[in-house]
């Protein structure tokens, strides 16, 4: 199972019922606020006429997930990307990280945790939609595997050329996400980011970071040969100014690189 | 500049001619373009819910969303997640919850709707001529 969402920009009419599912179905407390929060995790907002979702977009290839320092955010295989409070540290690196600003921290409490939307995780493992898709009347939100919704979302653009721009977000931004909409106006004008990168983010780093242990082995080795180079050549000049000392020129207990050497040389 | 009116006729009789069919055509385009710019052509609304009639309730209530809701922003939120569930769990309706400010009572408060204790509204909600009370199902 590959789970997502499409989201239709133009069908949403900004009702609220999936807001209130949410509520509801993750036992947020109450009010629904404007914005997203920690206790919010989807609202509609309104961008001259047209409704826009906001909601966790679940990366293919999270950044979140890829950022945590100690394991609290999770891709699942099912698609949802998951968050486990009790792993938490508070670092709050995800927020920072996020590319649609998506977690949202408990600022108001003494020992805060992160928010964010869960893909109704419990319900999608046990094969029901998500709560929002379930109960929004205009079919704005709808649930699926997500190659199936993908296609679907570009055959509603090849059909009805006029009603959509010619872009499905989230097919390719970011690394591609879970969830995918459809809008009547450019991305841009809904409050999405416009530089956002058609490559995963994680990649990024992962291009530097793959290549550490490698370094890491190779500069030691090297570094480790010109030290040797060096204190052999010590070796050599204090054994030629001390003139005939063919013994050890340090001691008495040569060390076994030394003894090594002799034994090469002889 | 051309003018574009037929020959040998003055503004004013084209008016008289061709206005009223002017009108007409305007006032059709005006009718056509909110059908044409709707969003929600495809609204489904959750089926009515039937309130069963406890034993002293005068019958059975039947909520329609329909005559609940327009297609207006943040309408589902007047009811939804609270008093009501929007999942379906069950929510508790009665009279006495009403008269308190919750269930149905916040909006039938007697002002942004009729009272839920109303003596002459109970026919609005209740079906009077349902099955006697007791009976219905539990």
């Amino acid at each position: 199972m590959n789970a997502g969402l499409l989201f239709d920009a133009t069908k949403c009419i900004g009702c609220g019922a999936c807001s209130a599912a949410c509520k509801e179905q993750n036992d947020l407390p109450l009010p629904i606020e404007s914005a997203p929060t920690a206790y919010t995790w989807t609202t509609v907002e309104e961008h001259d006429g047209t409704f826009v979702r906001r909601l966790c977009m679940h990366c293919l290839e999270p950044t979140c997930v890829s950022v945590c320092p100690v394991g609290a955010l999770r891709k699942t295989p099912e698609g949802p990307v998951v968050y486990d409070a009790k792993r938490c540290i508070g670092c709050r690196y995800c927020i920072m990280a996020c590319p649609f600003g998506v977690p949202r921290y408990q600022w108001d409490r003494a020992l805060p945790v992160v928010g964010k939307c869960v893909l109704c995780s419990p319900r999608v493992s046990a094969g029901q939609p998500t709560a929002c898709a379930a109960v929004c009347p205009t079919g704005a939100t709808k649930f699926g595997e997500r190659p199936a919704l993908l296609a679907e979302a570009r055959s509603r653009i090849r059909e009805n050329p006029g009603r959509y721009v010619d872009r499905v977000f989230g097919a390719e931004e970011a690394g591609g996400t879970s969830v995918l909409m459809l809008s009547g106006v450019p991305f841009e004008n809904l409050g999405f980011r416009s530089d956002l990168p058609r490559q995963s983010l994680p990649m990024l780093t992962w291009q530097v970071l793959s290549k550490v242990p490698d370094f890491v082995l190779l500069a030691g080795a090297l570094l480790f040969g010109i030290h040797w180079i060096t204190r052999r050549r010590d070796e050599v000049g204090a054994g030629a100014t001390a003139g005939a000392a063919p013994d050890d020129p340090r001691g008495d207990a040569p060390g076994f690189w030394r003894r090594l050497w002799r034994r090469r040389a002889s | 500049m051309p003018r574009i009116i037929l020959p040998g006729w003055g503004v004013r009789e084209a008016i008289d001619r061709y206005g009223g069919a002017l009108l007409v055509l305007v006032a059709l385009a005006l009718a056509a373009l909110p059908s044409t710019a709707s969003t929600n052509d495809d609204l489904r609304l959750p089926p009515e819910r039937i309130l069963a009639a406890r034993a002293d309730s005068p019958g059975p209530v039947t909520f329609r969303h329909e005559t609940h809701t327009d297609p207006s922003p943040g309408i589902c939120l007047k009811c939804h997640p609270r008093p009501f569930s929007i999942l379906g769990r069950k929510s508790a309706v009665t009279h006495a919850l009403m008269e308190g400010g919750g269930a149905c009572g916040i909006c039938h408060d007697g002002r942004a709707s009729f009272g839920a204790s109303d003596p002459d509204a109970c026919a609005v909600c209740h079906d009077m001529e349902g099955p006697p009370p007791g009976e219905g199902p539990p």
